[in-house]
């Protein structure tokens, strides 16, 4: 299964999207509270997924994300938002970002993003998404 | 001829051609093309070879130019216009190196040249209708230039390059004209389509203007017809909205970007729920074509609204049960919160500390507020907060909490709480929930020791125990409300508008829990209103009523009897049709029914045999519900009267007494002197006594009494001189059974059992009253009592039913029951 590498530093959103993943069938492989922290990390780890989020402490996400692509440019990146920061979304994805997820942060959402970055794996996403929605 | 196809395939590539046709300058093409051709094959020996090649040549260049471009700018005119002039400028030096030549041919050759140019460039500019005539019009000018050249040849070549070109042209135009035919037919059909597909779909450049042709959805979203040329955004969104910044940044982006994945990425980032006026419009966004967009819009403001509130709703929910379950912490919060209002409401020091209390306070508030759930105090003190946070003065801070809307943001919490539980639930003074057995149990006990007491204390005891009896009643409106949602969902079942249910009434009035039967039986009264008597809202506005028909539910207490109505302004009932159908039933003879009154036609509604006929109208599905309803306001002793205004409504008034039996046998207290109840308690207090001592057996009293016909017995003592009235006891069960066996206990024979039964009842109450005399109050003083007589079941019915002074309890044992009753005659 996939191996997604988590950037926020926010502990309740972390937690939130390690937990949707986990049930979803995905290995959360790492996470990382800041930018600075999460190029290494991604270099060490090389996960087929990385979450990340916008503001951040020390290095925000879109230079983050800037510097990830650069070591690989296959690196897929997904951007965790609210609402306001559709401006830095579009540089998020003018710099190679697959795709994003709104916040409030929901099963769907998640889903959504995925299916959109490996649209290959969409129907087995489908079905672990069912089995999430039904143990809500 | 060889010659010809030889030049043609060398000069001309088969791919090119197609290339040409299909670029849709046909017209145009062939002039350019065929003309050189031919007048090459013809006049080869005359014009000089090697001009005619250069100059076929440079054609081909500058059209392949024209091509090559304009394939790649067909969407901007203003470009094509630019390069038009730019190729026929080229044409321009062409011909004028053919008029040099200065002979016939060169001149027709010209000719023809200006004619393709100026062809082509309509071809370009104008619709295919144009194309035709234009093409027409330029080979007439060729005819009458060669005719004016003089030379036969020319004109005759010039006559015959004509009708074949004509020919060309009328084929090709005609094609085009079909083609043009069906694309209009499509178009209005895909326009046909989109107008009823209920969404608004539009297009626009990347100018942000849009185009023409939309379906009909835009123009009732926007209210305009005129959205042609305008620019999207301004239709869309108010002035320097953040919402206009996203979606034309999203527009922009999504122009320069690399792939259609990140097109759909921008675009999917446009906001998705925008307001226009009062609708909430969903918005979806695709690129079309390079420069263009689609948007289609979508009106979700009923789904919103739905949304919103159900999510209200759940809210709600949320706080009623909250503030339900824990009734007396709510109703402290609330005295707490009016508290800190008055202080802040209240001039009073401003000084930094004080406020900071208030800050602290109303920060604990908030919390407070939104653990319980409420819909608005919280998230307003939220954004008080916020406002207050940037202020230093303390003069500001208190002005503007005392201009806050706090009070009337938290009353509109109240409010609905207010409507869902009742004024009266927040108002009322703390509660607790009291179990029924819990109060049956502190009555038990009282009673136990009624005896105690002087007669006196006896009364005033009493007097608390029917207190404590009254705890067990129901709030009459409880009773009903559940009728508000029921109205609801029967009218919408059955397709009729009815307003929400409306009851009137003393909100703390409290009755038996024996009503409750009739009150369930009150359904077929709701049933026969909205299905029979409410017409459909085209009748209703046919007649000229209120679209909206109304019921309504009043209840009165008229001295000790309820009088309960419901009245609706449907057509009411039809008397004529009740009576023929009470005639063809046989139930009443015509002359029965000439004599019967308006309102004796309409209680017919309550007679169970109309019912089965199951006829339409007012009568259909009556009876039985109504028969129902009728017999149970009878067992309560009550009545019903109709009032019936046909064409307005019809309105039924139960009179209920509030303290008759629930049935033949079940007996309450009429009314009752001092006296008698002061014996009836006395001799409740000795009867409990005399039963655990004789039968060590455990009792509870209450002030009904139901005569059950199980081995009924009865006997009865007769008071005079300071009470006249008598004392009676009902046996009924096996408790006289369980006396004889105290009082016998070495048996008795079966066939002497009747007799004993008789002996012992009377011995029985014999006991118990002369037990009791000893604890009669002072008014009482002297009293004599004649032996114990006893009585047949019938004679104690006709006894109950007639003597209204009375007073009644029954003690229930699990032996049997002891009924008793004392009977003032006093008067």
């Amino acid at each position: 299964m996939l191996n997604v590498m988590i950037v926020d530093d926010s502990k309740i959103i972390t937690r939130t999207l390690s937990k949707n993943f986990e049930t979803m069938g995905f290995n959360v492989v790492g996470i990382a509270m800041n930018g600075q922290d999460a190029i290494e990390m991604f270099k060490k780890l090389k996960p087929d997924l990385v979450t990340m989020d916008i503001t951040m402490p020390v290095m925000n996400g879109i230079e983050a994300l800037q510097h990830i692509r650069e070591f690989d440019e296959k690196a897929r990146i997904v951007m965790v938002t609210s609402h306001g920061e559709e401006k830095l979304v579009m540089d998020a994805i003018s710099f190679g970002a697959k795709g994003y997820i709104l916040k409030p942060i929901t099963p769907l959402k998640i889903k959504q993003a995925i299916q959109k970055t490996f649209p290959k794996i969409a129907n087995e996403i489908e079905e672990n998404y069912l089995s999430t929605t039904l143990t809500y | 001829m060889h010659k010809l196809l030889k030049l043609f395939h060398t000069t001309y590539h088969p791919k090119l051609i197609d290339a040409m046709i299909k670029a849709n300058f046909s017209g145009a093409i062939l002039v350019n093309i065929f003309i050189p051709i031919i007048i090459f094959y013809l006049f080869h020996e005359s014009i000089p070879l090697g001009q005619l090649e250069i100059w076929s040549t440079a054609q081909f260049l500058i059209f392949t130019l024209r091509l090559a471009l304009q394939k790649k700018i067909k969407d901007n005119i203003n470009i094509q216009f630019v390069l038009l002039s730019f190729t026929s400028f080229l044409y321009a030096i062409l011909s004028w190196e053919a008029l040099l030549y200065a002979d016939d041919t060169h001149l027709l050759l010209v000719a023809m040249i200006i004619a393709s140019i100026v062809a082509g460039s309509i071809a370009t500019i104008v619709s295919v209708y144009h194309i035709f005539f234009a093409f027409v019009l330029i080979q007439m000018l060729g005819l009458i230039s060669a005719f004016l050249a003089k030379g036969e040849d020319i004109f005759f070549l010039s006559a015959l390059l004509a009708s074949s070109f004509l020919h060309l042209v009328l084929k090709n135009g005609y094609k085009q004209y079909l083609n043009m035919k069906e694309t209009l037919a499509l178009n209005k059909q895909v326009k046909n389509l989109l107008d009823n597909t209920g969404d608004g779909f539009l297009s626009f450049d990347k100018h942000l203007k849009c185009q023409d042709g939309f379906s009909s959805e835009c123009t009732r979203i926007f209210e305009t017809k005129e959205i042609k040329d305008r620019d999207i955004t301004e239709l869309l969104f108010k002035d320097d909205s953040y919402e206009k910044e996203i979606f034309v940044e999203a527009i922009e982006r999504s122009l320069k970007a690399d792939n259609s994945f990140q097109i759909d990425m921008f675009l999917s980032l446009i906001p998705q729920d925008i307001k226009i006026r009062n609708l909430v419009i969903s918005l979806e966004c695709k690129r079309h074509s390079d420069a263009y967009f689609i948007l289609i819009l979508r009106d979700v403001t009923d789904k919103k609204r739905l949304e919103f509130k159900l999510e209200h709703q759940h809210k709600v929910q949320r706080l009623l049960v909250n503030v339900a379950s824990n009734k007396n912490d709510f109703i402290d919060l609330k005295n707490d919160f009016e508290q800190l209002l008055k202080i802040l409401y209240t001039p009073s020091d401003s000084s930094a500390s004080s406020i900071s209390k208030i800050k602290k306070e109303l920060h604990t508030f908030k919390g407070n507020f939104s653990q319980k759930g409420m819909i608005y105090i919280s998230k307003y003190i939220h954004e008080l907060e916020l406002k207050v946070q940037h202020l230093s003065s303390e003069e500001e801070i208190i002005s503007t909490y005392q201009t806050s809307d706090l009070r009337e943001i938290f009353d509109k919490d109240i409010a609905v709480i207010d409507s869902a539980l009742g004024e009266e639930f927040l108002n009322s003074t703390e509660s607790i929930s009291v179990n029924i057995e819990e109060i049956s149990a502190i009555e038990f006990e009282l009673k136990s020791f009624v005896y105690k007491f002087n007669l006196e204390q006896q009364i005033a005891l009493n007097t608390i125990l029917s207190d404590i009896h009254k705890l067990k009643n129901i709030p009459l409106r409880e009773m009903l409300t559940p009728y508000i949602t029921y109205v609801e969902r029967l009218s919408k079942k059955l397709d009729k508008e009815v307003l929400p249910l409306v009851i009137i009434g003393d909100e703390s009035l409290k009755v038996s829990p024996r009503l409750k039967n009739f009150m369930k039986q009150l359904v077929h009264v709701f049933n026969n209103s909205i299905d029979h008597g409410i017409e459909t809202i085209e009748e209703r506005e046919e007649s000229k009523k209120d679209p909206f028909a109304k019921i309504v539910c009043k209840y009165r207490l008229n001295s000790e009897i309820l009088v309960l109505e419901i009245s609706d302004d449907g057509k009411g009932i039809n008397t004529k049709n009740l009576a023929s159908q009470a005639q063809e039933s046989a139930m009443k003879s015509t002359q029965e029914l000439n004599t019967m009154s308006e309102e004796e036609l309409c209680s017919l509604v309550f007679q169970e045999k109309l019912s089965t006929k199951g006829n339409v109208d007012f009568i259909s599905g009556i009876g039985i519900g109504l028969a129902s309803l009728y017999s149970e306001l009878k067992e309560l002793h009550g009545n019903v009267s109709i009032q019936n205004h046909p064409g307005e409504g019809v309105t039924f008034t139960f009179f209920i007494p509030l303290h008759t039996s629930k049935n033949q046998n079940l007996f309450y207290e009429g009314a009752s002197s001092q006296k008698s109840q002061t014996i009836l308690a006395t001799i409740i207090t000795q009867s409990e006594l005399f039963i655990k001592k004789s039968l060590g057996i455990i009792v509870s009293t209450n002030r009904t009494l139901e005569i059950s016909d199980t081995n009924l017995h009865v006997a009865q003592i007769q008071f005079s001189k300071d009470f006249t009235g008598k004392v009676i006891l009902i046996y009924s069960g096996n408790i006289l059974q369980a006396f004889s066996e105290y009082m016998l206990p070495d048996g008795f024979e079966e066939e002497e059992r009747e007799e004993i039964y008789q002996d012992v009842a009377k011995e029985t109450i014999n006991t118990i009253v002369g037990l009791s005399l000893q604890y009669f109050d002072k008014s009482i003083d002297e009293v004599e009592i004649s032996p114990p007589l006893e009585n047949s079941p019938e004679e104690l019915l006709h006894i109950i039913q007639t003597k209204e002074l009375r007073s009644i309890a029954t003690i229930e044992t699990s032996q049997g029951t002891l009924g008793i009753i004392v009977l003032n005659e006093d008067a």
